[in-house]
């Protein structure tokens, strides 16, 4: 009998060795933990046709440290959204014009945790034309809150209605979001690597994106 | 996971421990291949190779037992990359998907025969704990529920040695619907082996 509760103990931690050991594992690769989350105002894309963007050329970030940004990626960060919006049919404006473009684009990276939506950017400069100083975004009650809290690598794009300008309570200018993208994954150290992830997840944004493509 | 553990050792040592001495009582140890039906199915797919169930009965005669079961089947499916919509909103990336269902169920077994090999056919009710839980990028939403559900089985005994036998089974486990995760289902062929201490 001895044997046998021998024998029982041992089948019974080789069984919970096994199924610990076999655990699923999920996430091999940095890349696996890629994820591209966007959303759009239907209601401004129903009533408007964008013709003309201008895109901020300045990655901005979302840090206290200014100092110690990386700016490997800004170019191909800001040429792949540019070669985007170009490929949906929307055209550089003309700076030189004092008409607003239709839509203002610009991108910001976060890699600092639980940051989440940050509703207005304080280090945009100042563009002449629209002759609003200190403006940033608000975002529409109906917008819904869908991004709370990142905590690795966080680029967002945002798309803004610079035609349709809104007073805070603060009395500053801030321009309602029509379209928004947030790729976030774990950052990995190997530059090709996270260009490669940068290009594909700005592809990506554009293309799940139904009304880019009606 | 830790008390899980403890827990288990427990209750393993507690069954052990009375199997030992009392005629009559019995334990089973089986390794379990499961394969999802229904809504179990359609969020995982794949056949489960992760699984075990541990058992301890009574026989209140040559061929009636009564038996409390406990098992832990891991379902698990990885999705390629996909692109989820919802109105306006859409996410894409990979998902890594997995159900946890340790059922406890209290029941009954007749089996057939009295000596060498013994077809049986057993009946379970009782609590299941799930764990469903889908991972995406860094992020992940999980659903813990207690089903309350039923498990007929068919089965043999065959024993090979006073007091030692190999136990087989084919167990239907059904859950009905528990807060936000509705019915889950699978099929299981269990093998292992069972101790006695007499009968």
């Amino acid at each position: 009998m001895k044997k046998v509760k021998f024998l029982f103990y041992g089948i019974f931690l080789l069984i919970a060795v096994i199924m610990v050991s076999c655990y699923p594992g999920g996430a091999e690769y940095y890349s696996d933990t890629d994820i591209v989350v966007t959303d759009y105002d239907s209601a401004f894309f129903a009533t408007h046709t964008v013709q003309t963007y201008y895109l901020i050329d300045t990655v901005a970030y979302l840090t206290e440290d200014q100092e110690d940004v990386d700016h490997t990626y800004d170019e191909l960060i800001l040429s792949t959204i540019r070669n985007n919006l170009n490929a949906i049919g929307y055209q550089p404006a003309d700076t030189s014009s004092s008409t607003p473009p239709d839509v203002l684009v610009t991108a910001s990276v976060t890699t600092s945790t639980s940051v989440g939506w940050v509703p207005s950017y304080p280090y945009y400069p100042y563009y002449p034309w629209w002759g609003y100083p200190g403006w940033g975004w608000y975002y529409p009650p109906y917008y819904g809150g869908y991004y709370y809290s990142f905590s690795t690598g966080t680029l967002f794009i945002t798309m803004g209605d610079p035609n349709d300008p809104q007073e805070d309570d603060e009395g500053n200018i801030q321009f309602p979001v029509v379209w928004s993208s947030a790729f976030n994954g774990m950052l990995s150290s190997s530059t090709q690597d996270m260009k490669s992830r940068i290009e594909r997840s700005i592809n990506q944004a554009f293309a799940q994106t139904k009304v880019f493509h009606k | 996971m830790k008390k899980f553990k403890i827990l288990i050792i427990s209750v393993f040592a507690l069954i052990t421990g009375v199997s030992a001495y009392g005629q009559g009582f019995y334990t089973n140890l089986g390794y379990d291949v499961s394969f999802p039906l229904g809504n179990t199915k359609d969020f995982v797919s794949p056949v489960s190779f992760r699984g075990f169930t541990f058992s301890g009965g009574y026989f209140i005669n040559d061929n009636l037992a009564v038996e409390l079961r406990w098992s832990w089947h891991v379902f698990y499916d990885a999705i390629p990359f996909d692109v989820y919509e919802e109105g306006t909103r859409a996410i894409s990336g990979k998902q890594y998907r997995s159900i946890n269902a340790f059922p406890v169920t209290f029941g009954g077994k007749y089996v057939f025969g009295d000596s060498g090999f013994r077809p049986y056919l057993g009946f379970g009710v009782g609590p299941y704990k799930t764990r469903k839980r889908t991972e995406m990028g860094i992020y992940y939403v999980e659903h813990r529920n207690w089903h309350f559900g039923l498990t007929p089985e068919a089965g043999f005994i065959y024993n090979f040695a006073s007091g030692v036998g190999i136990m087989g089974n084919v167990r239907y486990d059904y859950m009905m619907k528990a807060g936000d995760v509705g019915s889950q289902g699978n099929i299981s062929l269990s093998l292992g082996f069972i101790f006695s201490g007499g009968y």
